[in-house]
């Protein structure tokens, strides 16, 4: 890498990108529950009734039993209590369900449009010989090579072997702007389903039918590829032991009291019974797991697993490009320093004829800087950049300017007869050792010597917020690394300015991928972001690695999640969202337990207090009736269900802070709030049931 | 033959418990081994993330 | 002295003894369940057990030998209280029934020191020295050993140049010879010679004929208590010489004895707990699991002296105190700390008869045992339990700072979780299927003493305290039956070795894993909110599980 960067090669095709995903993303997602959303949810809810599928959460298979159980207790001994229980205990299963069903609901809105792409094309894919021949899309194999011009809908996905392409991929990445694909390179990847807008390309296919990305985006939306990650897993296991122990101590107390003299109806075990076990977060564990994979989506990132979401909370380093994610990507005119003898305006001048011709963003921000335009002299010929010359300028008859890179313009001027002042050579040390580029300003006017003018100041510029955003991490426990091209003293300055806690200079891709291995071998959990085919094996050595949509097939593969709007930053929100992920369920977990206490408080009196009156004393909600007692928790127990299916599906609140304040603050809520909730809850509901006649 | 019987009960108890040692070390066993196990062929040197 | 401000003396003086030795044997524990060093009687125990103190065991080996170990200790003590009539020293007491002898055996390896037979009448010394007294001693080093390993298999890859541990979890034998050796040996010598000082009997002879001052003839019984009396209480075993256990004069003559002995019970369970702290290279961790253990004894202390003190009840009201049953040299105070010390750990020597402690204050003892004895707990078996229920809080707290749980930088995955769900599940199901078993069948409630809530607390204590290793009697229960002994029988054998077996699991599970770094986004185990944590965690699953069944007994009892 050279010490002094020069202008980047050519211009980026794509806009910056700093608030590309505001203008686009689905609204967030309402809290409530709207009846539409129910009513569609109903009837896979009462599908998933089949016990079959309920073996896969345990606490409500023992509530379906439970139900089964008090249908036939009361059709052998009918009584009003024992319908109320009952039906309670069903629409306790069907509440859960509808939790999962809602969630999955939302994905499928998505999937519908998806869908849309994927009707069926022809394609014209090329023989060995060269010709054409005309298949349906669906008939496209892997190696298979098509052609696709203008106006023509992509087959399948692919990379362009040849040729260049404007793409609206708006239908995938919901982003209206055309991108430019390639042939060779790093933007050569396509989606099938996308439109060509001009040109002509040809495609070599990637996928298979049926395992194209768009088919795996729909099967992740719609949840019905759904897996459990490990910490649902191991929370089931935890939620699993807690219903067992309620089972034994219901079991057994039908005996216990029995001997005590107080006997109990099984009908008022399994309501003490489902009531005790940890329904709520039991019911509402799957939905939590699929809207986090839905708030991905709706902020346009797609998870190939729930384990990269759940990974993503777990995060220790973040690895992020500087280029887009930390600074704006583009160096901007920050200063112009004319040499001694050179007037201001003077070296402005030049340096803004210098860049009529330059369409870059460093270009234009010279215009910008001096803040005047000046039409050319008449016969210019405009020099353009080049990666071999270097610089860029204006030819014309008397005159000849040109800006770039140092070595490059200092030669052009000796070339020309003229002499470089040392003083030029210590501004641009200066510059560069301050992080930033230097580009050298010279004349050569008629037959003059060429001569230097000064030095424009280019400056990476670090994007606004960014920092603070850095300490939020740090405060959450994650530590930023910084990856980055650039020399070190750039990137040491840049680091600087933007408060990454690390960074990486002049960083080839092998470097990235080293850097990640020796965090991991530390025990650390690495997040990055990449786009390109040399990124690819980092993409997958990292624990979540974000690929870019503009990237590579190769580095889609690789990376466990991909961001349809490219967007590097997006790395910060998918941590966020997956420990948003992990605190919904910790904390409803909690919740469920804590709300227990309540529950003996309402039951235990109403079940013993026949047999030992002073047991009165323990009913401290003053529930009117025994009865009315254990219905009404029954009843707040499948309430409270539905009550926090929104926060299930919008996640808990969630802002950047460390652990002890983070725990402190959803103890409070959720600890405490689950504890005094329901004595609130089936006081109230108790007014309202002890009203029911024959109870 | 008392005896035999509370010697079998401790017997058959004491299979058991070694049985459930046998049934956890199948079943958990040791934890896959997701380690990164440094390579011959990685280089000796590291990039080093520099530290502000 | 108003009798407040004795109980608070008392309590003030206990917490300074133990303030200034814990972290001393803690810091020794640490070093001998560390050290690479064997002393030369070591080596000699080595050479004559035939085994090689030397070698890292996998978990699955340590957890075999336990278990081994445990057996062939079974079988031996059953023999001999089977056999005790043929064998020397025997006092001329008849051999044990054979469920009798069994419960015995499995009651003294399994650390729970139960006793369905009066010691003095019913024991002899050979079986009280050879075989009682010696599990007294390794039933102890087995818990301590145990822990240990834990311990160790948590701080595997936690040091510099630390090698990770593939499923080991050190050596079962050097840890069993230095629990016996090193620490129960020299400080119950020290203790015994201090108690023997103090009053506390100690000869061979099994009684004594003395002239009355009437100038009749009494026998009294004599034994060897002193030795015995202190391995008791410092292995947390329980098994008094006599029948009355620490009630009694020769046991425990002194108001300073009875603190002597509380001092004893209660100094290695913490001990344990620092020395796990510095075991795992982090202080801190081991002084928010003893932090815990002593929030959970004080608090059961307090209880248990206010409900002695303020002696609720119709018959504590007219007698103007509830000193019924009570060791009356001591007062109600110290009867009650002698009890919470002694229901907080697993020993269950008593200085009072639970039987006789107001309804509330039976009720405390019971749930101190259903805590799990973790405040402080068993010497080894405390600390492990304790850091079983750190874990659960971890998993449930944990996931409420966005991480996925670990505890000390080892993840708590699904296996992890599952062996902690077996350990969690075994108790409760033993102590209440237990339950359930007792009272339905007539053989159960046929050896109750009293009807009604009371009787039902009996049963419900004997086999809490049973199935959590605990071994004291509520009193009133005659348990010398069949039914009883086999019952409670393998509640205890369940009790103490299904869990122990997972622990050792778990041990080697977190020996091979990696230990990750700590950040502040990790949460802290070792600060006041998690000393909290874990409280409320402790009390409220095992709130949940017991209070239908401490509903029917005390509850229903303490309201009437």
């Amino acid at each position: 890498m050279t010490q002094f960067n020069v202008l980047p090669p050519a211009s980026d095709t794509e806009e910056p990108q700093e608030h590309h995903h505001d203008r686009h993303t689905v609204p967030p997602a309402k809290g409530a529950l709207s009846a539409a959303q129910i009513r569609a949810a109903l009837p896979g809810a009462l599908r998933k009734l089949d016990p079959r599928l309920l073996v896969q959460t345990p606490v409500m298979l023992v509530v379906e039993i439970g139900a089964v159980a008090t249908t036939v207790l009361s059709i052998l001994d009918p009584s009003v209590m024992g319908w109320l229980v009952t039906a309670w205990l069903w629409l306790t299963v069907v509440f859960g369900n509808l939790a999962e069903s809602v969630a999955e609901g939302r994905g499928k809105a998505q999937a519908a449009s998806l869908r849309a792409l994927q009707t069926e094309t022809s394609a014209r894919r090329l023989r060995g010989d060269g010709t054409e021949e005309a298949v349906a899309s669906t008939a496209l194999r892997k190696g298979d090579r098509v052609v696709v011009e203008a106006g023509e809908r992509i087959p399948g996905d692919g990379d362009i072997i040849e040729g260049v392409a404007s793409v609206d991929e708006s239908a995938v990445t919901g982003e209206s702007a055309p991108v430019i694909r390639e042939s060779g390179g790093d933007r050569s990847a396509v989606t099938g389903g996308t439109l060509v807008l001009s040109d002509r390309i040809v495609v070599q296919i990637t996928s298979d039918p049926g395992q194209s990305f768009v088919d795996r985006m729909i099967a992740l939306v719609e949840g019905s590829e759904r897996q459990r990650t490990p910490n649902e897993i191991a929370l089931n296991v935890l939620l699993s032991t807690l219903t067992v122990i309620f089972v034994v101590v219901c079991g057994t107390l039908y005996f216990l009291a029995d001997y005590s003299g107080a006997h109990q109806s099984w009908l008022v075990l399994i309501a003490l019974l489902v009531c005790l076990i940890p329904t709520t977060i039991g019911a509402l564990l799957s939905a939590i797991g699929i809207a986090g994979m839905d708030r991905l989506v709706r902020r346009n990132v797609l998870a190939m697993s729930g384990r990269a979401v759940e990974a993503a909370g777990d995060v220790d380093v973040l690895l992020l490009d500087k280029t887009g994610t930390i600074t704006y990507g583009n160096r901007q005119a920050h200063e112009i320093i004319p040499v001694t003898g050179v007037t201001l305006t003077g070296a402005e001048n030049a340096a803004v004829l210098a860049s009529l011709s330059d369409q870059t963003p460093e270009g234009r921000s010279i215009l910008t800087l001096v803040g005047r335009s000046m039409g050319g002299p008449a016969e210019a010929t405009m020099v353009e950049f080049s990666a071999t010359t270097r610089m860029s300028g204006l030819d014309s008859p008397g005159l000849s300017v040109r800006k770039g890179a140092a070595s490059a313009v200092t030669a052009w001027v000796r070339e020309n007869g003229g002499q470089v002042p040392p003083e030029t050579g210590v501004v641009v040390s200066e510059i560069a050792e301050s992080g930033g580029t230097p580009l050298v300003i010279a004349e050569h006017r008629n037959s003059d010597p060429a001569r230097v003018l000064g030095v424009v100041h280019l400056k990476d510029v670090v994007k606004d917020g960014i920092r603070e955003r850095f300490d939020e991490m740090r405060a959450m426990g994650i530590r930023t690394v910084m990856i980055t091209g650039d020399n070190a003293a750039t990137a040491a300055a840049i680091a600087k300015e933007a408060g990454v806690d690390d960074f990486l200079a002049e960083a080839t891709p092998e470097d990235k991928l080293a850097l990640i291995r020796k965090e991991q071998r530390g025990g650390r959990m690495v997040a990055m972001c990449g786009d390109g085919t040399n990124d690819a094996p980092a993409l997958a050595q990292a624990d979540v690695g974000v690929a870019m949509n503009t990237g590579t097939t190769a580095a889609k593969e690789a990376g466990n999640m991909v961001d349809l709007d490219s967007d590097p930053t997006k790395l910060i929100d998918v941590v966020e969202i997956g420990k948003q992920l992990l605190i919904t369920r910790g904390a409803l977990t909690t919740f469920s337990v804590a709300n227990d206490i309540a529950k003996y408080f309402a039951i235990l009196p109403a079940m013993f207090v026949v047999a030992f009156p002073q047991l009165e004393v323990l009913n401290i909600m003053r529930l009117s009736t025994p009865e009315s007692a254990i219905v009404s928790a029954v009843v707040f127990n499948a309430l409270v269900i539905i009550v926090l299916i929104p926060l299930a599906l919008r996640g808990v609140r969630y802002r950047p802070s460390s652990a002890v304040e983070l725990l402190r603050r959803n103890i409070l809520l959720y600890g405490v709030g689950g504890l005094i909730a329901p004595f609130l809850g089936i006081k109230l509901l108790d007014l309202v049931i002890s009203l029911i006649p024959g109870l | 033959m008392l005896d035999l019987v509370y010697i079998l009960i401790t017997l058959v108890s004491f299979a058991g418990l070694a049985a459930l040692v046998g049934v956890i070390d199948r079943r958990l066993g040791e934890p896959a081994d997701t380690d990164v196990a440094p390579t011959q062929n990685e280089p000796e040197t590291e990039p080093q993330a520099v530290s502000r | 002295m108003n009798a407040v401000v004795a109980a608070v003396l008392q309590i003030v003086v206990l917490i300074a003894a133990l303030a200034l030795t814990v972290p001393l044997l803690g810091r020794y524990l640490a070093h001998i369940y560390t050290s690479e060093k064997h002393l030369r009687a070591e080596k000699v125990a080595y050479r004559v057990l035939r085994v090689d103190p030397d070698a890292d065991q996998h978990w699955r080996s340590y957890a075999l030998a336990v278990l081994g170990f445990s057996l062939v200790g079974l079988l031996f003590l059953y023999l001999l209280a089977r056999t005790q009539q043929w064998l020397p020293l025997s006092l001329g007491f008849d051999p044990f029934p054979s469920d009798g002898a069994w419960n015995t055996a499995v009651s003294f390896v399994a650390n729970t020191n139960w006793q369905w037979y009066s010691g003095e009448v019913a024991a002899g010394n050979l079986l009280q020295m050879a075989g009682l007294t010696v599990q007294n001693f390794v039933s102890a080093a087995v818990g301590m050993a145990v822990a240990a390993a834990f311990a160790r298999g948590l701080a595997r890859g936690r040091g510099q140049g630390d090698r990770q541990g593939r499923g080991r979890v050190g050596n079962f034998w050097a840890d069993l010879v230095r629990g016996v050796v090193r620490v129960q040996l020299p400080i119950s010598v020290v203790s015994a010679l201090v108690l023997i000082a103090s009053g506390t009997m100690q000869t061979l002879r099994s009684h004594q004929t003395i002239s009355t001052l009437g100038g009749g003839e009494q026998t009294v019984t004599s034994a060897a208590a002193a030795s015995q009396e202190v391995i008791k209480e410092l292995g947390t075993n329980g098994g008094g010489i006599f029948n009355v256990n620490s009630a009694h004069p020769w046991e425990n003559p002194t108001p300073f004895t009875n603190m002597l002995e509380i001092f004893l019970i209660l100094i290695i369970p913490f001990a344990m707990a620092w020395a796990f702290g510095l075991i795992v290279r982090d202080r801190r961790q081991g002084g928010a699991i003893l932090a815990t253990m002593a929030v959970l004894l004080l608090g059961g202390t307090a209880l248990l002296t206010w409900a002695e003190l303020a002696g609720p009840g119709t018959a504590p009201q007219l007698a103007g105190g509830a000193m019924e049953g009570k060791e009356t040299r001591f007062g109600e105070a110290a009867s009650a700390l002698f009890a919470a010390a002694t229901t907080g750990t697993s020993t269950g020597a008593v200085n009072a008869m639970h039987d006789s402690l107001t309804a509330p204050g039976g009720g405390i003892t019971l749930f101190m045992m259903m805590l799990g004895e973790v405040a402080p707990g068993g010497v080894g078996s405390g600390l492990y339990g304790m850091l079983m229920l750190a874990i659960v809080t971890v998993f449930l707290c944990g996931l409420m700072v966005g991480r996925t749980p670990e505890y000390l930088g080892k993840k708590i995955g699904r296996h992890e979780i599952s062996l902690v769900a077996v350990y969690i599940l075994v108790t409760p199901i033993l102590v209440l299927v237990g339950a359930a078993v007792a009272v339905s069948f007539p053989a159960g409630p046929e050896g109750i003493l009293n009807s009604g809530a009371h009787g039902f607390s009996e049963m419900l204590y004997a086999v809490t305290s049973a199935a959590n290793n605990n071994g004291s009697a509520f009193g009133g229960l005659t348990s010398g039956t069949p039914f009883w002994n086999t019952l409670l029988g393998v509640l205890m054998l369940f009790g103490r070795f299904v869990p122990l077996v997972v622990v050792l699991a778990l041990a080697g599970r977190f020996a091979s894993t990696r230990p990750l770094p700590v950040g502040a986004g990790t949460l802290p185990t070792h600060r006041p909110l998690f000393v909290a944590l874990l409280t409320g965690v402790t009390l409220v699953v095992v709130g949940l599980t017991y209070v239908p069944a401490l509903a029917l007994g005390p509850i229903v009892e303490s309201l009437s």
